[in-house]
């Protein structure tokens, strides 16, 4: 279980700067691919965030599924990170 | 079953085994009860999987790649010692583009795995083949028409099928059998080279009677048939496994 | 604290079951032995577009610079490379001083392996063994990265002659036809035109023009390097203009030059590709060029385009490119009739050092061609 836990807005502001875009741009419903600034500098720097601050650990299977930003603050969620 | 029909006992390399027909084909052979080795280049994960789930006692891996003379070298030193009763050889790579933008490069990484690297492990393991021992190609369509954009595929597996009939002969007396399995078309990855795939897919299904592409586990019960006693009549030819798609005009 | 190198490192070891030292050493340097596992590589990724004579280009490119056994890095996973960057040392002139500097380039990743972040580990890497990295281009895979990690200079400005307007018109005519009614009168307009840039576009007087068939002659005579466009730039040194423009295999370069009493002042380089097939454009490129005088320097490289473009027009060139960014240059294009079309922003800097008020963050500052990327 995480130590650190975040409301849904921090979580996507942190989302939105490991992937380098406007928060405004990193918004429920919005599908990755769609976003300029997700590749694999960003699949990097979202997974040392994930691990740094949650302790928690994406495997190359499940950055594999994420398809929208719903599935990154889903995986927040399953572990208990989110506070809202 | 017929004993004639069986693998069981078996040991049978697999080249290009953890992807497409060469996976299937190597799924089957374990269920068949024979010892596969199977040789691959990329895609660790699935080969670890494919560990996972068969375990070391009927599945041996060996990461090499057969177009590097490194590669080549250690996979034979990985057979060392060991007498095969099958070979099949589904490991192939191209470059689908018109001629126009191909050049000599193209046709030498082409030709490299899909057929120098055949001849080069027969060459080597040639004395490592059992008496009775079966060797499979893995051809296609295009060794006999022509397909756009598949030049140099296809030429190689002409050559490939060509290959092997001559094999057929040289190698009788040592009681080897060559024969090649030219699958139609079916539904894996190596579709997805060319840009309109999902188009030609269905376009090539529109021609099947039935309409329905062959499965990967249909050629590879084909693929089982022919490395057993029962296909020992069966030297030098070609097996179509394509659900009657070349018979429609 | 962990720098970003470092936390990274971790994240990517772990994806890749390595631990940190172990994917450090797994990032080297390549050896002669390796150029055809990086061919084989570069067809994977590349597919047609790798060009017949791959190897013998990646020799050049990366085993034969002086002073140097290897530029291009690779990185070997259980015995195999699924990854290689190509380095390029540069020296770079800036505020009145040479530093050493590293071009990156031919950066690919095995398809396996995408999306891991290794591209972007290898780029920090060898941001953190040197303290200027340089990338120009990019391609849809990397310039989010290259955006991340370095910062975007809009210093490329695409400059052209038509010389013959059939692939002109064949942009903008659909109807061969049409084409072949019509092109007469363009071919005669855009003559015209350069006809009327071209009046009293002479060298002054004083100096010589001379056409060095044979580029071998032009680094022999390279006094002063750095010259006097712009205030930073790649400089063109003796050694490395040799081994760009010399001994590059398969590539023909000329040039022309000024001389004041027998010395250099100012060369321009060129070069033609021809496409292939007989119905393809062959496009004309000024690649690189220098001026070691504040007077009259525009009027003098304005009649060293010229003298480049004529010679090129005699060889068959159908257009001629070029790219540029300072201010002298661009005066000396448009003095020699060269029009603008576009300026691309896929310059990209990084410096551990300097802050963003250097002149080495200033878009103004830098001399840039296509010399300055490896598409020459």
């Amino acid at each position: 279980m995480a130590e650190n836990t975040m409301s849904r807005k921090d979580a996507l502001e942190l989302i939105a700067e490991a992937i380098n875009e406007s928060v405004d741009d990193v918004q429920p419903g919005i599908e990755l691919v769609t976003l300029s600034g997700w590749d694999s500098m960003a699949v990097l720097l979202l997974m040392a965030e994930f691990d740094d601050q949650f302790d928690i650990v994406l495997d190359e299977e499940k950055i594999n599924s994420l398809k929208l930003v719903d599935d990154i603050l889903a995986v927040l969620e399953q572990n208990n990170v989110l506070n809202d | 079953m017929n004993q004639n029909f069986s693998v069981d006992g078996k040991t049978i390399l697999v080249t290009g085994g953890t992807r497409g027909i060469g996976n299937a084909i190597v799924r089957a052979l374990i269920q068949g009860g024979a010892s596969v080795i199977v040789n691959f280049v990329r895609e660790q994960k699935k080969a670890d999987a494919m560990l996972s789930e068969f375990g070391e006692e009927n599945l041996t891996l060996i990461r090499a790649d057969l177009t590097r003379e490194k590669g080549m070298k250690t996979l034979v030193a990985a057979l060392d010692g060991i007498t095969l009763d099958g070979l099949i050889h589904c490991a192939a790579t191209g470059v689908h583009a018109p001629v126009k933008d191909l050049n000599i490069k193209h046709w030498d990484w082409t030709m490299n795995l899909n057929v120098r690297a055949f001849f080069d492990l027969i060459v080597r393991l040639q004395h490592q083949l059992n008496h009775g021992a079966s060797v499979v190609a893995l051809s296609s369509e295009g060794a006999v028409r022509a397909v756009p954009n598949y030049t140099l595929v296809g030429a190689s597996k002409g050559a490939l099928e060509s290959l092997c009939r001559h094999l057929a002969l040289d190698m009788c007396d040592k009681g080897v059998r060559f024969n090649i399995l030219s699958p139609g078309s079916v539904l894996t990855d190596s579709w997805k080279v060319f840009d309109n795939w999902e188009e030609r897919i269905a376009k090539v299904k529109s021609k099947i009677p039935g309409n329905e592409l062959v499965a990967v586990e249909e050629i590879a019960s084909v693929a089982l048939f022919l490395c057993s006693d029962a296909s020992k009549g069966i030297n030098g030819h070609s097996l179509v496994v394509d659900r009657g798609e070349r018979i429609v005009f | 604290m962990l720098s970003q190198f470092d936390r990274l490192t971790k994240i990517l070891a772990r994806s890749l079951e390595l631990d940190n030292d172990k994917l450090v050493a797994s990032f080297r340097l390549a050896g002669v032995n390796d150029i055809p596992e990086i061919s084989a590589l570069r067809c994977r990724v590349f597919s047609s577009l790798v060009k017949e004579d791959d190897e013998r280009y990646l020799r050049w490119r990366y085993f034969h610079r002086p002073g140097f056994s290897s530029t291009i890095w690779v990185f070997e996973l259980s015995h195999q490379i699924i990854a290689a960057l190509g380095t390029e040392p540069v020296e770079l002139w800036h505020d009145g001083d040479i530093e050493p500097a590293l071009r990156n380039m031919d950066a690919i990743v095995d398809p396996e392996y995408n999306r891991r972040g290794l591209g972007a580990w290898m780029t920090l890497a060898l941001q953190n063994q040197n303290n200027c990295v340089l990338v120009t281009g990019g391609n849809e895979n990397s310039t989010s990265m290259l955006n991340k990690l370095f910062t975007a200079l809009p210093v490329r400005k695409s400059f052209k002659i038509i010389l013959h307007s059939k692939f002109y018109l064949g942009q903008k005519f659909h109807y061969p036809f049409v084409r072949r009614l019509i092109s007469p009168f363009f071919d005669f307009a855009f003559k015209s035109y350069l006809n009327i840039k071209w009046v009293s576009k002479a060298l002054p007087k004083n100096l010589l023009l001379v056409l060095f068939n044979d580029i071998g002659e032009l680094p022999e005579l390279i006094v002063d390097p750095v010259g006097c466009l712009a205030e930073v730039k790649v400089v063109r040194s003796k050694a490395y203009l040799k081994w760009r423009y010399v001994d590059k295999p398969g590539s023909q370069f000329w040039a022309v030059g000024a001389l004041d009493e027998g010395k250099l002042l100012a060369y321009v380089i060129y070069n033609i590709e021809n496409g292939r097939g007989l119905e393809s454009m062959c496009e004309g490129k000024i690649v690189d060029w220098y001026i070691n005088s504040k007077t009259n320097a525009t009027q003098i490289l304005a009649s060293l385009f010229i003298a480049a473009t004529k010679d090129m027009k005699k060889r068959g060139a159908d257009e001629v490119l070029l790219v540029l960014n300072d201010n002298i240059s661009e005066q000396a294009a448009i003095s020699a009739g060269f029009v603008f079309r576009n300026l691309q922003s896929d310059f990209f800097v990084y410096h551990s050092k300097l802050s963003d008020s250097s002149h080495i963050f200033s878009p103004d500052a830098w001399y840039q061609s296509f010399g300055d990327s490896d598409s020459i």
